[in-house]
């Protein structure tokens, strides 16, 4: 926790889950307005200053409105929460200070004090946690989106990583899906209306799959058995310490990307990370086909012996056969440059029955996406993902993907998307040059 | 036939007992007074010896709860805890020990404890509400806030305390989750209250 920090986590300590919608809607609400209020400000100041000044006003507006939000997110807890997440994971989009203040929000939201900890562990397991660890720290060494992780050590004496969830998460989220859709409301008469609708309750139905910690326990066992062997570590769970609000796995040390970056690691290290943690995302996407969309720094440990632990697994989609079916049959044609199965694919992606009724902007936007994408695929050999023409190209893809705002697809691809933006900005913060088209290819070919 | 106080204390014991089982079988609701007098195998009448109402008869079960509440509090107490953290602790445990009366404790306590009456019609509950404020006058002198009982902030801690009791009593979420949430926040910011927090609206004013 910064100095900055420190004033408004302090603050958010002091206040509790809102959990009806007018309340956080509300609040929600006037921190936006602040936010906008911060940047009128500076609009109006800028026009009275040097140049060199302009810069550090404009800092200052960042650090202003990034700290409003940090609070406002850490009050509200739920999928908010999320949202920040996802914004930390874009950092051409947000200039890096602010990455690095939303991404302390995964590691800092305000904790849930001892006693609260005590009752949930009486409701879920029936006992204290002193009765059935050995020992047990109250204060919680991390924090997720929807809890907090405490450390403790078994009677055997192996040391644990305990999260708890925030009681009644579920609620807020629920909470927050139905704020959302009172604000789509004002949207009802727009022509794609039923897709946003669609995407939202999407939405809905993964973050709450993700309040459920025994879904998540069974992902893991899953992931587990999956990497036994290779240098991706999957933690082991504890199944008679496990809940569906009280999650008992194994403790890994290590650091998160953030201190692993501030130790100035050579490029082999940087580059040994990102072939892990990208090899930890294909590897499960073809043998599990499962989308894991939570691909933020905060679910990777870097282990001081090169192993890669993978933490967390709360968010994740399955490809039912069908979906499956049609991104292979996508991405072959992507890669064979066969262009109508490739106007196939994007017409069942938008959820139109033929290639003709695809608006020609949004193909031309989504080919230029795609080529981005694939493009440390095609490069058929060692590729930089901090190289600035990749970078701001992306960027500049997304900014216009996001004005054009097409709700016309198909919800699973939100997911998917994610998936591969979060990696590209794990890439990018890594500063990493590796072969990844090789990694990929060989997993295609193994699974598909 | 004189009726020795061992007999009496016997026959309340009894009474309670027979209360108890015929509350949580049949509802608070659906028992009547001779229901609890047949099984207790005492005439109707002289059930209103020792117990004025049903209600009383109740909100008595329910001061007996909250006393074993308070000293399951003591007990869980390690004397570390910061100041909501206790109050979240002990009103917690008093919870946890008035599990069995939750469906009822509405009605019980608008009898027994009504906001609107200065003094209460039972002496059940005027007792035990008397119980629960002194532990929180101690928590809060613990903490370095001494507060007279009939002062302003245990109006107000008292206030807040009901409407938890009367959102629990009505928590329809699995293990009453949302009412552990109330508590916290209710405790944070009665705590914010009186501790006159004003260094959040300092912090934004800088900022602003």
């Amino acid at each position: 926790m910064n100095n900055l920090t420190e004033p408004i986590l302090n603050r958010v300590q002091t206040r509790k889950i809102p959990s009806s919608s007018f309340m956080r809607s509300w609040t929600l609400g006037s921190s936006h307005a602040k936010i906008a209020a911060h940047y009128f400000s500076y609009a109006i100041q800028k026009h009275f200053v040097a140049d060199e000044k302009k810069k550090d006003l404009y800092s200052h507006f960042q650090l202003q409105s990034a700290l409003q939000l940090l609070g406002t997110m850490g009050y509200l807890r739920g999928a908010i929460m999320k949202v920040g997440q996802l914004i930390a994971n874009l950092p051409q989009i947000m200039p890096v200070e602010l990455v690095e203040i939303f991404e302390s929000l995964q590691f800092e939201a305000p904790p849930m004090h001892y006693s609260l900890i005590r009752e949930v562990f009486l409701n879920e397991l029936g006992r204290e946690p002193e009765e059935i660890f050995a020992s047990f720290e109250k204060n919680a060494f991390a924090a997720a989106s929807l809890g907090q992780v405490h450390r403790a050590k078994l009677h055997n004496g192996k040391e644990v990583a305990v999260k708890v969830q925030y009681p009644n998460i579920a609620a807020t989220i629920e909470a927050d899906i139905r704020s959302l859709s009172i604000l789509f409301q004002t949207m009802r008469f727009k022509k794609d209306f039923q897709y946003l609708v669609n995407h939202v309750q999407d939405a809905r139905s993964v973050f709450l799959n993700e309040v459920d910690y025994l879904s998540e326990a069974m992902f893991m066992e899953k992931n587990r058995k999956l990497f036994a062997g290779s240098k991706i570590v999957v933690l082991r769970l504890f199944p008679e310490f496990t809940t569906p609000r009280i999650l008992t796995m194994e403790y890994l040390p290590g650091m998160h990307l953030q201190g692993f970056l501030a130790t100035n690691p050579s490029l082999a290290k940087r580059n040994h990370f990102a072939k892990l943690i990208s090899y930890s995302l294909v590897h499960s996407w073809f043998c599990l086909k499962t989308v894991y969309a939570d691909l933020h720094p905060g679910n990777f440990i870097l282990m001081a012996d090169g192993r890669l632990g993978f933490i967390d697994f709360g968010c994740y989609c399955q490809f039912s056969k069908e979906r499956w079916k049609l991104q292979v049959d996508g991405e072959m044609a992507m890669f064979q440059g066969e262009r109508d199965r490739l106007m196939r694919y994007l017409a069942k992606i938008a959820m139109y029955d033929r290639p003709e009724d695809l608006d020609p902007d949004w193909v031309d936007l989504f080919m230029r996406q795609l080529h981005w994408i694939i493009a440390p695929v095609l490069a058929k050999g060692p590729f930089a993902f901090s190289r600035k023409e990749y970078v701001d190209h992306g960027a500049s893809l997304l900014k216009e993907t996001i004005q054009k705002a097409s709700a016309h697809t198909d919800p699973f691809y939100n997911w998917s998307n994610r998936a591969l933006l979060g990696h590209r900005a794990l890439m990018y913060r890594l500063r990493c040059t590796f072969d990844y088209s090789a990694l990929y290819l060989a997993e295609m070919k193994q699974f598909s | 036939m004189r009726i020795t106080q061992e007999t009496k204390e016997k026959t309340r014991k009894n009474i309670l007992g027979a209360a108890e089982k015929l509350f949580a079988d049949r509802g608070f609701e659906k028992t009547t007074t001779r229901d609890i007098s047949a099984a207790s195998g005492i005439a109707k009448g002289t059930l209103f010896n020792y117990f004025k109402s049903k209600e009383t008869l109740a909100m008595t079960l329910v001061a007996q709860a909250m006393e074993s509440g308070r000293k399951m509090f003591l007990r869980r107490k390690t004397g570390n805890e910061q100041l909501v953290e206790e109050l979240f602790l002990f009103i917690a445990s008093e919870l946890r020990a008035l599990k069995s009366y939750r469906t009822y404790i509405g009605p019980v306590l608008e009898s027994g404890m009504s906001i609107f009456s200065k003094e209460s019609v039972c002496s059940a509950g005027e007792e035990a509400k008397h119980n629960h404020l002194k532990t929180i006058g101690k928590i809060l002198a613990n903490h370095g806030f001494e507060m007279g009982y009939n002062s302003i902030v245990i109006t107000l801690y008292w206030s807040l305390y009901l409407g938890i009791l009367a959102h629990w009593s009505k928590d329809k979420t699995a293990k009453q989750t949302e009412t552990l949430a109330l508590i916290d926040y209710s405790m944070q910011t009665f705590a914010n209250t009186i501790s006159s927090n004003t260094a959040v609206t300092e912090v934004f004013c800088c900022n602003e």
